[in-house]
């Protein structure tokens, strides 16, 4: 059993691993249709977990609607949807077109909500600068002004600031505008410290990558300490 | 006197450069818009680095190029199945001057100045119906919307397709790969031998043991997100990895671990990882399989089962660790709003500033994969960090001498030893 | 607990209150402001400006209907100078909700434009896949995509007739909210296929962008809402993103103000009080 649940998933990521490696430098047909293989395994096993995962949903909703545990309403509305979509897109629409009860679920349910959700964003930003940007440090105060400048600089009302002032007070147009002033802050140092994050990400991946390949990294198979 | 004399030779030079390059002119064509000029130079070649469908025709540009580029001047390739003809007129391969010179495409050519006086066009070998590789004959012809027929070159040109195995253009990312991979298995070894390897402290997962015993002691359940990517992303990988090790802590301390799933798959390993750390534990009646669980794979469908589950559960900690979105600062404002201690992580460059706000601690980019070896202590895994750093010094050594001479090159631009330079690290 | 103390503990729920007054007043006012164009926008814009009639476009939109807001009027602005020209477009989608969306605008696009299914535009449609979708489309188009999202046989298609690669599209419209298989279409479509793209994301993303547009691996990146009010002052009219740059001006002022405020609390509240004279 230990073979089954160890070894063989060991010996399959390295073989398929390693191959995958060898397919980006070599157009080999045989490796090419391996590598273009391998990633139509990946949907399909994905898909096929999809229905585990499905149940998964469905056990933990009847779970609580059975228990009537606080806001076991919200899983009834879930199984209603849930049956609904299926029906509609299953077997009322096998082709799914504009104009369609799909597409009219899709435009005018699912869109509103996701863009609503997505939309708090901009309120908890705003409460979470409030609270973050503090001028408790020297650090801290940099990167407050820097914040400022980016917010008023980023917006069009930035621009017709520095004018205002480059035209009012002339000896001030010796210093660059707001947008100018973003743009840098976001080209140069904001990039530099991107692009140093980048540089630590992809040693860091392949690294990872590596010892997951030789078989040194096995805690996400359940193994480990 | 002597001015005077280098002047006439002056003069003397001036004349029979003129005379020369009149001749010169006439003799190619340049000035004469009524005539179309050849191609000096036409010839096939199997395409480098490509499955053996392909060649390239490669000629020299036509003169005429400079004087007709306004009456629409082309060139077309005739194809042939035999050196004897008939040669056919391909549709494809009728190549105006806005397509690509042999200097547009390195990855074929080299760096080489002298490609941007040579054009290219690929042929596919593959017979569409048989879809069998077949060798063809060509030749080349120009016109322009002055002529009715294009005028020929009388050269013949073949070459066969073949399969070739390496992409050579390839070979400086197999370099470093190689170098890499070296480095690491190295150090591997090293430390296999020197266990006690110093690792500069994370104060991120330094605080897993008090954010675990805290929700002990609150009696409240721990949340732990692997993130918005599925298994295909290593930061989902080196998630799952703390995963084991925070399941194990969590079994021992005998408190309650959520983990709501954005992916089926995640789940399925997920599962499997904790019913695992349990069993490490001597704690497998105390997993719960229902506590971890599938939600939805689209994103803000997510963020809002996983929000509403927290202002519900209350969980006394919250792990955010993995590859995060839009999603991060709605999931860690709602996690602080309930007072919950916040672990992030991710290699999102764009929501770290969001982790770092709203979090008591943030992984920042690689720390998130480093945290499975810092928390295990193996010194293999260890080693591995250890050729990754020297993988980083020997980068960032890299990085300074490139600006030196590259610096350089600007001064010295036809120096070829620092355009080899450049051209070893140019992607391809 | 003095006033100060009061205002850098205050309840989150009165700072989203201003927020949502801020942005929704300068919408119901309908107030105006210039917009100003940046490199980066006209980078995308010339691009498109300098292809001939009847060049080949491929607009990939991976983008999710949350993004929507961000993302429509900039790709709405974009498919008008598109299909305004004359180019022809051929659409595809790295994500299963791209199809919704793109299905949508073209249909837009179709009705104000007057076009054609198949012969000024196809949709292919979704496949999963990311890189392999990118390596696929470079390899063999139709083979990759046997049939478009209507169902056709992509042989048939008039406006696929002379295309089998990404090699053969003249420029690529990235429309996207997320770096979608690490950025395939860059790594694998430019790298490998020397397709000439621009990219039109999110605000988020646009900083990320920017290495790219540096190696001149983009030709230019229409960024969030302003990118797209950037685009509709290019190309003449105001749309909603010229609208909604107002209400982001606005929260974003609200937002400074908030910031300044808390930190004349932060550091009035840290003041020690004058000390009584004692005795």
């Amino acid at each position: 059993m230990g073979f089954f649940k160890r070894q063989l998933p060991m010996i399959i990521v390295s073989v398929v691993g390693f191959l995958m490696i060898v397919s980006y430098f070599s157009p080999a047909p045989f490796l090419q249709g391996m590598f273009t293989g391998a990633n139509e395994w990946v949907q399909i096993i994905a898909n096929f977990a999809l229905v585990i995962g499905v149940f998964s949903l469905m056990r933990a909703h009847y779970i609580k609607i059975k228990r009537k545990e606080a806001g076991y309403g919200y899983s009834i509305v879930m199984y209603i949807c849930l049956i609904f979509m299926t029906f509609v897109g299953l077997a009322l629409e096998r082709n799914i077109k504009s104009g369609g009860v799909f597409m009219w679920m899709f435009k005018w349910v699912n869109t509103p909500l996701t863009m609503t959700t997505f939309s708090l964003l901009a309120f908890y930003i705003a409460s979470a600068a409030y609270r973050a940007f503090r001028a408790r440090t020297f650090d801290a105060t940099v990167m407050l002004v820097g914040a400022l400048i980016l917010m008023i600089g980023r917006v069009p009302l930035g621009a017709m600031l520095s004018d205002f002032v480059h035209q009012q007070i002339t000896v001030t147009q010796i210093i660059p505008g707001l947008p100018e002033m973003a743009g840098w802050l976001l080209s140069v140092p904001a990039m530099a410290a991107r692009r140093a994050i980048f540089l630590g990400l992809a040693v860091g991946i392949v690294a990872t990558s590596l010892r997951i390949l030789f078989g040194i990294e096995r805690t996400y198979m359940g193994g480990g300490d | 006197m002597s001015g005077k004399t280098h002047s006439g030779k002056c003069g003397f030079f001036a004349v029979s450069l003129t005379v020369f390059l009149c001749i010169a002119m006439a003799t190619v064509g340049i000035g004469q818009p009524g005539e179309l000029v050849l191609p000096a130079e036409f010839k096939a070649i199997d395409t480098p680095h490509d499955a053996g469908k392909s060649i390239l025709l490669v000629w020299s540009r036509s003169p005429s190029e400079e004087t007709r580029a306004d009456k629409g001047l082309e060139y077309v390739i005739y194809e042939a199945t035999s050196p004897e003809g008939p040669f056919k007129v391909e549709e494809k391969a009728i190549v105006g001057l806005e397509d690509t010179l042999c200097s547009d495409a390195p990855a074929l050519f080299g760096f080489s100045p002298r490609h941007k006086n040579f054009r290219f066009v690929e042929i596919s070998q593959v017979d569409e119906e048989t879809e069998e590789v077949r060798q063809h004959w060509y030749r080349l012809g120009i016109r322009d919307e002055t002529v009715t027929e294009p005028v020929m070159l009388d050269t013949i040109v073949t070459a066969k397709a073949r399969m070739n195995y390496f992409m050579s253009h390839r070979w400086n990312t197999l370099l470093v790969l190689l170098l890499m991979a070296g480095l690491v298995l190295v150090c591997i070894e090293w430390a296999k031998k020197h266990p006690d390897l110093f690792i500069r402290k994370i104060p991120g997962i330094d605080a897993v043991d008090e954010a675990i015993g805290r929700a002990t002691e609150m009696g409240k359940p721990i949340m732990y997100l692997t993130g918005y990517s599925d298994i295909d992303s290593i930061a989902t990988i080196a998630s799952i990895n703390i995963l084991a090790h925070v399941a194990k802590k969590v079994a021992q301390y005998d408190s309650r671990l959520i983990v709501p799933n954005k992916w089926a798959v995640t789940m399925t390993l997920t599962q499997e990882v904790v019913k695992q750390a349990y069993i490490n534990a001597g704690r497998p009646d105390a997993y719960n399989a229902d506590d971890i669980f599938f939600i939805a794979g689209e994103q803000f469908s997510y963020v809002a089962a996983v929000d509403g589950m927290m202002v519900r559960e209350k969980p006394a900690t919250n792990f955010f660790l993995g590859s995060f979105a839009a999603e991060s600062l709605l999931l860690a404002e709602t996690g602080f709003s309930i007072g919950a201690l916040q672990i992030a992580g991710t290699d999102s460059t764009y929501q770290i500033p969001f982790f770092v706000t709203a979090c008591d601690y943030c992984l920042i980019g690689e720390e998130l994969y480093a945290a499975s070896a810092y928390l295990s202590r193996e010194p293999r895994l260890l080693g591995n960090l250890k050729g990754q750093d020297i993988t980083k010094i020997i980068l960032t050594i890299l990085i300074l001498l490139g600006s030196v001479l590259m610096s350089l090159h600007v001064f010295y631009p036809e120096q070829h030893w620092l355009q080899a330079i450049k051209h070893f690290f140019a992607a391809l | 607990m003095n006033i100060w103390e009061r205002i850098l503990q205050i309840d989150r729920r009165y700072i989203f209150l201003l927020i949502g007054i801020s942005g929704a007043i300068p919408i119901i006012m309908s107030f105006s402001l210039p917009t100003f164009v940046t490199p980066e926008v006209r980078g995308v814009y010339n691009a498109i400006d300098a292809l001939p009639e009847g060049a080949m476009v491929l607009v990939s939109f991976d983008y999710e209907p949350s993004a929507m807001p961000e993302m429509d009027p900039m790709a709405k602005a974009i498919l008008r100078h598109i299909f305004g020209r004359g180019l022809k477009v051929v659409g595809v989608t790295l994500i299963p909700y791209g199809t919704g969306i793109g299905e949508e605008l073209f249909v837009a696009m179709e009705r104000e434009f007057n076009l054609k299914q198949g012969v000024d535009y196809d949709f292919l449609g979704y496949k999963p896949g990311y890189q392999a979708v990118v390596l696929g489309l470079g390899q063999d188009l139709k083979g990759s995509f046997p049939k478009n999202f209507y169902e056709q046989d992509t042989r048939t298609v008039p406006i696929l007739k002379d295309i089998n690669s990404l090699r053969d599209f003249d420029y690529m419209m990235w429309l996207h909210d997320d770096a979608y298989g690490g950025y395939g279409w860059i790594i694998y479509g430019r790298q490998n296929y020397g397709i000439d793209i621009g990219s039109g994301c999110t605000a988020i993303l646009a900083t990320g962008m920017y290495p790219f547009l540096q190696a001149e691996q983009v030709t230019g990146i229409v960024g969030g809402l302003k990118g797209a009010a950037e685009y509709e002052k290019l190309m003449g009219y105001t749309g909603s993103a010229r609208l909604g740059m107002v209400a982001q001006s606005s929260i974003h002022v609200m937002i400074i103000g908030l910031i300044l405020l808390g930190n004349i609390a932060f550091i009035l509240s840290k003041r020690k009080p004058k000390k009584e004279p004692s005795g």
